[in-house]
């Protein structure tokens, strides 16, 4: 019996609301229900928080880095559109700007861009993305050359031409690991005529030999191998073979607007050929192995549109007639009322007279010649570390086993800068050829001609109006770039036969156009 | 002495019924939320094996950001090349960073001077994605596995699948190289949210 001793079946007379002490039973189990609820609720809320901030912060990172990519293009677009590239620098605050719902702040040689070598521009840019009330920043870093429209070691406007058994070698200047040789291009023609011409073939069964200014060297070298690499030469074994990774590239040129001079092979680029065949070459594999050039390494084919460059002879002009460094010499050569360094044709071939006969005094600064200069005896203009320019309006000759040499002080930026030879062409052509060495016929379109058995050593940029021939054992040795132009002629831009040229590419030498600013390296910054 | 009607308890009967009550009352909760607790569940596993993916590309992208698609210095080796068996989805390319891969960006002349190459793969036997700095060459070997592997360091786990491939396809000149990362979801399978999750990204090499 229960003990409250009511007879079993008998109701309880309690009311349905419950005595007091009862009342908030249902609560408690109610406000636990509810706390449970909540406890999870608030748990998803926050594993969605999570997910929510990592895609955020995720999209942040992304979102900066193309912000920071955008201000480093910005900071190159503000050296391109500058008068003086070279001296072209923001404040110390930067140039800030709002894009893409963030924005970026860029640094010319300026604040924190600062770390490339001398003459070289620093540009850094910090993009910046707000994510949760933070800011997601990304920093980038490039260094530029400064007025260099385009990175060619060796272009050519009309056809460029490897023959016979020419060695050419487009290395890089400033070697560090294995690598880094310049690029090669025409916006008409790359004709290898025979396949015993080697590009950029390094000691590929002995050890190759090459005589440069420092001495005779393993041809490697020149490359940043400190020993002879191991490779295997043969195109059918080894198509692609790695070693082509350390040249530069071949560029089929398009100017950017029309035709400047016909292709062969009817492209709007430049053609690649092989002997006398019309057929463009697609890549360095057919031209290696289905065309048997075995000797000739390029890293890989590409087009591009570069801008069509020239100089303007007026400006060297004006540079050699306000040079007074020359006066004493001139004075001793027999000039003694002449100040500036712009000369007849007599009045230079009466200068390197006397200075071959005074060894030890050299010409300095921009020295520009009215006709067709023939350096029949071996000349050194500006001496071991000078910053000669020589600018001929008309044609340039090499004589036979003669000696051209103009070296710049390259410890400084403006030995960097400064061009080598400038052959501008007359200003009228001449209506009958006069006829030089290799089977050449001048008019003073501006040619530069180098006969058998010459040598030129020169620093700095090698432009001329209408192509370059070097004839068979000739050999160049060139620390800069060669930029050949093409008057309206049927010459070529650039002929070797039979000879050794060594062009050691310095992005600098290409200055000397002061347009634009070529990219050379780019890093995220930690 | 007899309580007063107020302090009267409960009997056995209504505690139990009343315990019965509460969890009935607390089962329903449970089976309601339950399939929000088990998709919270997943959904936390997929967070973070998608967190693990976008680190394992995090740790990739500066590296691939600062290399160069020149020929010869970055490898994407096929089967043919000798990346299988231990090995699945194989790259090599070039740093210019010394001291480990991860030093001062180094230069000569405004150009890179590449100092070492990074190999980079799926390890089959743990699934795991590894890196190796490799100091004494900065040309990605042409035949995978390179002479020397040992020494490398974690960047992803639980990877099922990993794929590096040049872009666009079938170039002789690419331009970019798309890297695929496909990870295991921690726990056990749920039905309703696929078992893997695939990070595809494409990386635009700038030197």
């Amino acid at each position: 019996m229960p003990e409250t001793g009511r007879p079993y079946g008998e109701r309880s007379e309690r009311p349905l609301a419950g005595r007091a002490g009862e009342r908030g039973q249902i609560m408690l189990a109610l406000l636990l229900a509810a706390i449970l609820i909540t406890v999870i609720s608030v748990s998803l809320v926050g594993i969605m928080n999570t997910d929510l901030s990592h895609a955020s912060i995720q999209y942040a990172v992304a979102r900066s880095y193309y912000i920071a990519q955008t201000g480093l293009e910005e900071a190159r677009a503000h050296v391109f559109a500058a008068a003086d590239p070279a001296a072209d620098a923001t404040p110390a605050a930067g140039m800030t700007v709002s894009y893409g719902g963030g924005e970026f702040t860029y640094w010319i040689d300026a604040g924190p861009a600062t770390g490339c070598e001398p003459g070289l521009k620093t540009l850094e840019a910090l993009g910046q993305a707000a994510a949760l009330g933070r800011r997601i920043s990304t920093r980038l870093r490039a260094c530029a050359a400064p007025g260099v429209p385009v990175l060619l070691a060796l272009f050519g406007v009309s056809r460029v031409e490897f023959q016979g058994a020419s060695r050419t070698y487009l290395a890089p200047y400033g070697v560090g690991s294995p690598g880094g040789g310049g690029n090669l291009g025409s916006f008409s023609e790359i004709n290898f005529a025979g396949n015993d011409v080697r590009l950029n073939a390094l000691s590929e069964d002995t050890t190759d030999l090459v005589t440069v200014r420092e001495g005779t060297f393993a041809d490697y070298t020149l490359f940043g191998f400190p020993e002879r690499p191991q490779y295997n030469p043969t195109p059918t074994a080894e198509p692609t073979p790695w070693i082509l990774g350390v040249a530069g590239d071949l560029v089929k040129a398009q100017p950017p607007a029309g035709l400047l001079v016909p292709t062969p092979c009817g492209s709007p680029h430049a053609c690649v050929t092989v002997g006398n065949n019309v057929t463009d070459v697609p890549g360095v594999a057919a031209l290696r192995e289905a065309n048997y050039l075995r000797h000739v390494y390029l890293r890989r084919m590409r087009t591009e549109i570069v801008p069509p460059l020239s100089l303007d002879p007026a400006l060297f002009q004006s540079q050699a007639e306000q040079n007074t460094a020359n006066a004493a010499l001139n004075k001793l050569a027999g000039f003694p009322m002449k100040s500036d360094s712009r000369y007849s044709l007599m009045e230079l071939y009466r200068i390197m007279v006397y200075l071959v006969n005074h060894p030890g005094q050299y010409l300095q600064g921009t020295i520009y010649v009215d006709g067709t200069l023939n350096a029949f005896r071996t000349w050194d203009l500006g001496g071991p570390s000078g910053n000669v320019t020589l600018v001929v309006a008309g044609d340039l000759i090499i004589g036979p086993q003669r000696t051209l040499t103009i070296r710049h002080d390259l410890t400084t930026v403006s030995g960097h800068r400064t061009p080598g030879i400038i052959v501008l062409g007359a200003p009228q052509l001449r209506s009958y050829p006069i006829p030089s060495c290799g089977g050449q016929r001048l008019t003073g379109s501006g040619r530069f001609v180098m006969c058998e058995g010459s040598t030129l050593v020169a620093d700095g940029l090698i432009y001329t109006a209408d192509g370059m021939t070097i004839t068979p054992r000739a050999s160049v040795d060139q620390v800069g770039a060669m930029y050949h132009n093409n008057r309206g002629t049927p010459n070529p831009g650039f002929t070797t036969r039979d000879a050794t040229v060594v062009l050691r590419f310095d992005p600098l030498a290409l200055a000397a156009f002061g347009k634009g600013a070529a990219l050379l390296s780019w890093e995220q910054l930690p | 002495m007899r309580r007063r009607s107020a302090e009267d308890g409960y009997s056995l009967i209504e505690l139990t019924v009343g315990l019965v009550i509460m969890g009935i009352i607390f089962l329903s909760i449970y089976a309601l939320y339950r399939p929000t607790l088990v998709l919270s569940g997943g959904i936390g596993e997929r967070l973070a094996a998608q967190q693990d993916v976008r680190l394992a590309l995090d740790r990739l992208a500066r590296p691939l950001h600062e290399a160069t698609m020149a020929f010869g210095r970055i490898q994407v080796y096929s089967l043919e090349a000798g990346c299988v068996g231990a090995y699945q989805a194989c790259i090599g390319f070039v740093t210019a960073r010394d001291a480990g891969c991860t030093g001062p960006f180094q230069r000569v002349a405004g150009a890179p001077n590449w100092q070492a190459t990074i190999y980079v793969w799926r390890d089959t036997s743990s699934n795991e994605m590894r890196l190796r700095c490799d100091p004494s060459t900065t040309f990605p070997a042409t035949t995978w596995p390179p002479p020397t592997l040992e020494s490398s360091t974690v960047i992803g786990t639980r990877m099922v699948a990993v794929s590096f491939a040049f872009e666009p396809a079938g170039s002789p000149a690419p331009t970019s190289v798309a890297v695929a990362v496909e990870e295991q979801v921690a726990g056990p399978s749920r039905s309703t949210l696929p078992a893997t999750l695939v990070n595809r990204t494409v990386f635009v090499p700038q030197n």
